[in-house]
């Protein structure tokens, strides 16, 4: 019986809304698969493309962003600069063959623990229906 | 004691060679030190054999004899030196990552319109296998140094040479396109990214602030910003600056990130994307063999 | 784990304690970095948001940089979330251990910095926001510029009669702060100037402050009136709503500060050549001085209250009122001069059109205000207003029908709901829940017919009204436009100055040492105002009192020979923390709260964002992935 894949997910949580977030599914106990290794930045206009990139070169399955709702930004506007940046990534994901829905931009705040859960128990099922990243040894096609 | 260089050019379309001879006159003072040992279409000699002081490869490696001419030529130097985008990045070639190899072979061989190839034959008898991917030269031998540029700038080359010839290591600019550039700058704020060719450029202000691509800001200086200079947006050919690896992310973040989000001016994330018709071939033209993520993944067959 | 954990390179110690932010915890890290030299210290505990101030400020005491400590969330983010897999929340541990290692051998020696600020404040605006701010600030020992645009302090306080809920006379409760604030040693009052140009940050303001000429001489000035007397020019009064006259040369009401006249030069028959000159013919104290110049005033300050005020909505372009058509269609600000007693018809109530009194009086809420094509927002002020001035219409023609057309009645206050009751009971205002539609005038008798529906009854409703009074609300005031270009603060979708945070921060801007407060932020009332005006005061105190203000050394910077002066991290910092100069950006550290984004954008990567740079967060993701 071969191992159920189970995908990598690396997450980037701004720290006023999505890190607190996550910290709130824990104080609530709310479970969800341990498929997620996560680092907070002040910000998620911190997140550079190139580090998302690199996290799909280095073998993540899916890469997860987290920031504030619009409005809501402890630095104003962080979080809508972040939401272009991912589109346009998108698009140059799909022009490399990746798929697109690696990628994912959700906003949840420091009393949405729920959803916090929720968003990554949802992710992990995708990834996991979408396979391991080619990237892994596709220097070589057929 | 003249300094030896050999010249070489793999997958290459002899511009790097030309822009050495865009040196004019400056040429004859540099051969006072330089002896030219080999130089193809330069010079009327088939076959490097001697040991030289500097090689010059230039053009991309794409196929197996590429490959190994840069290996053996590379031991005959002591300082090998990645002539040009394509040797420094991939340069123009490396699009070619875009693609299968079965895709890129049949479109040359088969489906061009002028071509007439009935009997589907594609060219394998006394022609060197093509590489797969196309990596970028230090790939394949050890660099000592790279002068990118496609081709690089005639001035550009005799510093280095100059710094070659006093025994100096070769140092490039630190800067950015944008350092050189004498457009003025105003706002970055683009409410939408226009073709080359559409409305009227303003010729005395930044073109990437009016919305035409310009790769200025994430390309390294060194070439005067020529192309701007004659009003023309800049495209990257001097590659990603001192500290970065994949110019493509680098404006991918830059565009993305002066895309309006005020009241008034909002550009939509999804908007956004479809501004651009090639994103890749736009932002990562030069140098995508030498980005994060070098090459398209393709559907793999079963084998 | 413990083992794994030593199992890992240039880890020297690895040991394991049940509560670690306890006192004996703290003391065992401080002991191994005594005895074992250490320069990084790792917690594996729970999430930073809880103690990483606890155990940096350990390592402050024992002489490491605070910054060189990191903490791996393996009790919120691990152990609690993943209870039915023990398995996988084991290598998950060891995988944040590792990230968390590889970030702390990239973590740098930094030190939080001190920047100094003085004890100068500007306040832009001089109402009762900006007194009260001014007064508290003063007493605190500080010394305050206070600028008003017009040529006496007291704002729109002063035109108001009563105020809600008390029935306080509006003057009464005002003027003796003004004097207060007039006199005060530590206040400088400038009035008749503007604020053209601010630069700087906090504790490092350089403003320019324009000043009108008076043509009077401020301290000469007796306020006898002689010059006003034989003044042959007549203006509308600016101060009585133009229901009356005023003339070039003026004080602008009686309990002015400074309590001078003042020659108003655009009305004025002409000063060059000198057209008239009867004022200054008739003024014994010898005040009056046609040389005078506009000044500019340059001071240095290290913080910034805003509290220039709002404008009333102008409901002229409401077709639908007829205001400036009909004359017995009133503003509210216009009926309570009317019912001031030292108003334009001293207290007594009379209708524009015949000057006699009405016998009854509509009122319309809501005018400007919860309206999809005028201002979406609710005004605030307006439901109270119009049961405050109908009660006085009550109070003094109890005869008289008054009736207030209302959408919902807002009466939130403490003690305004009391008020509103005793409006409808007592005083016999009928409030009646309707939009007026339409407003026709009987062209002989100039009386108002009324067409609304009543909602509650179900049932149109006409009725005459000899004037309407049409309740306007709050908009932005007109200065608000220009404050944002000269201290670059943001304005809100609504056109208010924008807080910083709205509920944590409703005084701050986004920009350090500038302070908002009043109506300038929003529509409010006078205790709403009073309170913020005092909480800015607080706000610019804080700042202020200890000399010195500490930055978090989050703080981005530039590598200069890397930058090439694109100019692309300039608008993404809502700070103004990033200027051109010389074809380099630079950043201001004392402004830059290290959000990250310009040196995610940077398309040379020439920015730092200290302690989150691009070398420790690659780190992490390298770590996080190798499987």
């Amino acid at each position: 019986m071969p191992e159920k894949f189970e995908p990598y997910i690396f997450g980037f949580l701004c720290n006023w809304c999505g890190y607190a977030g996550a910290d709130l599914a824990g104080t609530s106990r709310i479970q969800y698969p341990p498929n997620l290794r996560a680092i907070r930045l002040m910000c998620s206009g911190r997140v550079d493309p190139a580090f998302i990139l690199t996290a799909l070169k280095r073998g993540a399955d899916g890469v997860l962003v987290v920031g504030c709702h619009p409005g809501d930004c402890h630095y104003i506007n962080g979080n809508l600069r972040t939401e272009r940046r991912v589109a346009l990534l998108k698009k140059m994901l799909s022009n490399l063959g990746l798929d697109d829905r690696r990628v994912r931009l959700e906003w949840i705040s420091a009393s949405e623990g729920e959803k916090f859960a929720v968003v990554v128990r949802e992710f992990v099922e995708e990834m996991r229906a979408l396979g391991p990243n080619p990237l892994e040894g596709n220097m070589n096609e057929t | 004691m003249k300094l030896r260089i050999a010249l070489e050019g793999l997958g290459a379309c002899a511009g790097c060679e030309i822009a050495i001879l865009d040196l004019h006159e400056e040429i004859l003072s540099l051969l006072e030190d330089l002896e030219v040992d080999y130089a193809p279409i330069l010079m009327d000699k088939k076959i490097l054999n001697e040991n030289v002081d500097v090689l010059l490869l230039s053009g991309s490696v794409r196929n197996k004899h590429d490959a190994e001419e840069a290996v053996r030529l590379s031991e005959k130097a002591k300082i090998t030196i990645a002539f040009g985008s394509c040797a420094s990045f991939g340069g123009i070639p490396g699009l070619a990552n875009l693609y299968a190899t079965r895709e890129l072979l049949e479109r040359a061989y088969l489906t061009t319109e002028s071509t007439d190839n009935k009997e589907g034959i594609l060219p394998s008898e006394e022609v060197p296998p093509i590489e797969q991917v196309i990596k970028p030269l230090k790939e394949w031998v050890e660099i000592d140094y790279k002068i990118p540029g496609c081709p690089p700038q005639p001035k550009m080359i005799k510093e280095i040479f100059q710094m070659l010839l006093n025994r100096k290591p070769v140092t490039l600019s630190k800067k950015t396109v944008c350092d050189e550039c004498d457009l003025k700058r105003e706002e970055k704020k683009i409410k939408r990214i226009l073709r080359w060719g559409e409305g009227e450029p303003d010729g005395s202000r930044c073109l990437l602030e009016q919305g035409y691509f310009c790769a200025g800001p994430a390309t390294r200086a060194g070439c005067e910003a020529k192309c701007i200079a004659a009003l023309t947006p800049c495209r990257g050919c001097m590659g990603p600056p001192e500290n970065v690896t994949d110019q493509g992310a680098r404006m991918v973040s830059a565009i993305a990130s002066v895309a309006a989000v005020d009241e008034k001016d909002r550009v939509d994330p999804e908007e956004l994307a479809t501004m651009f018709k090639d994103v890749v071939g736009t932002l990562c033209r030069f140098s995508l063999p030498s980005s994060i993520i070098s090459r398209k993944v393709l559907e793999r067959k079963s084998k | 784990m413990r083992a794994y954990a030593e199992s890992l390179p240039n880890v020297s110690v690895a040991k394991t304690y049940t509560y670690v932010c306890s006192e004996p915890g703290q003391q065992l890290i401080r002991k191994d970095i005594r005895e074992k030299k250490l320069n990084r210290v790792i917690v594996a505990a729970c999430t930073p948001s809880l103690h990483e101030p606890t155990f940096r400020k350990v390592l402050e005491e024992e002489g490491l940089s605070p910054y060189l400590f990191e903490m791996a969330n393996i009790r919120e983010q691990n152990t609690w979330v993943h209870m039915q897999t023990p398995k996988e929340a084991l290598e998950l541990a060891k995988a944040q251990i590792r990230m968390a290692l590889a970030r702390a051998e990239k973590l740098e020696e930094l030190h939080p910095k001190e920047v100094k600020i003085g004890r100068n404040a500007l306040i832009i605006g001089g109402g009762i926001a900006g007194i009260s701010a001014a007064l508290d600030l003063a007493n605190a020992g500080f010394n305050v510029y206070l600028i008003e645009k017009s040529p006496t302090i007291g704002g729109r306080m002063a035109q108001l009669d009563k105020t809600f809920p008390t029935m306080d006379c509006s003057s009464c409760i005002l003027t003796p702060k003004m004097v207060e604030a007039g006199r005060h040693s530590n206040i400088k009052l400038v009035t008749y100037a503007e604020v053209k140009d601010v630069q700087g940050y906090v504790g490092n303001f350089k403003v320019k402050v324009l000043k009108r000429p008076r043509y009077v001489d401020e301290k000469k000035c007796t306020g006898c009136d002689e010059c006003s007397k034989v003044c042959p020019v007549e203006i509308p009064d600016e101060f009585n709503a133009g229901l009356s006259w005023r003339k070039a040369i003026y004080i602008p009401f009686p309990q002015a500060v400074p309590p001078a006249y003042v020659l108003d030069e655009k009305n004025c028959l002409g000063l060059t050549p000198l057209a008239c000159a009867k004022c200054k013919e008739v003024c014994e104290p010898e005040a009056i001085s046609y040389d005078q110049y506009p000044t500019e005033i340059d001071l240095e300050v290290d913080t910034i209250i805003v509290a220039s005020g709002y404008e009333p909505y102008n409901p002229i372009v409401d077709e639908e009122y007829n205001y400036g058509v009909y004359q017995n269609v009133l503003t509210a600000l216009e009926m309570e001069r009317i019912l001031n007693a030292a108003g334009p018809t001293s207290g007594r109530i009379v209708r524009p059109s015949d000057l006699k009194e009405p016998r009854s009086v509509a009122y319309v809420q809501c005018v400007g205000s919860r309206n999809e094509r005028r201002n979406v927002y609710c005004s605030r002020i307006c439901c109270m207003y119009a049961a405050k001035q109908a009660r006085q219409l009550k109070e003094k023609h109890p005869g008289m029908d008054v009736y207030v057309f209302y959408i919902d009645v807002r009466a939130f206050g403490k003690g305004f709901e009391e008020f509103y009751e005793k409006t409808c009971r007592e005083y016999g205002v009928q409030f009646i829940r309707g939009r007026i539609a339409e407003i026709d005038e009987d062209p002989e008798t100039k009386n108002l017919t009324v067409k609304a529906e009543d909602t509650l009854l179900g049932r149109p409703v006409e009725l005459e009204a000899d004037i309407v009074v049409l309740s306007v609300g709050v908009t932005p005031g007109q200065d608000t436009k220009a404050i944002q270009n000269i201290l670059k603060i943001p304005i809100g979708a609504d056109g208010f100055f924008l807080e910083a945070h709205p509920k944590l921060r409703p005084v701050d801007t986004t920009v350090d040492g500038i302070f908002l407060c009043g109506t300038s932020a929003g529509p409010k009332d006078v205790p709403d105002t009073v309170s913020q005006a005092r909480a800015a005061a607080s706000g610019a105190t804080a700042l202020m009192a200890t000399g010195k203000y500490i930055i978090q050394p989050y703080f981005a910077s530039v590598d200069e020979p890397l930058c090439g002066g694109c100019g692309i991290c300039l608008p993404l910092c809502p700070f103004n923390a990033i200027a051109l100069e010389e074809k380099v950006a630079k950043i201001n550290e004392a402004l830059c709260k290290g959000c990250g984004v310009c040196a995610a954008a940077c398309p040379a990567t020439a920015i730092k964002a200290n302690h989150f740079t691009d070398e420790q967060i690659l780190s992490q993701i390298e770590s996080a992935l190798s499987r």
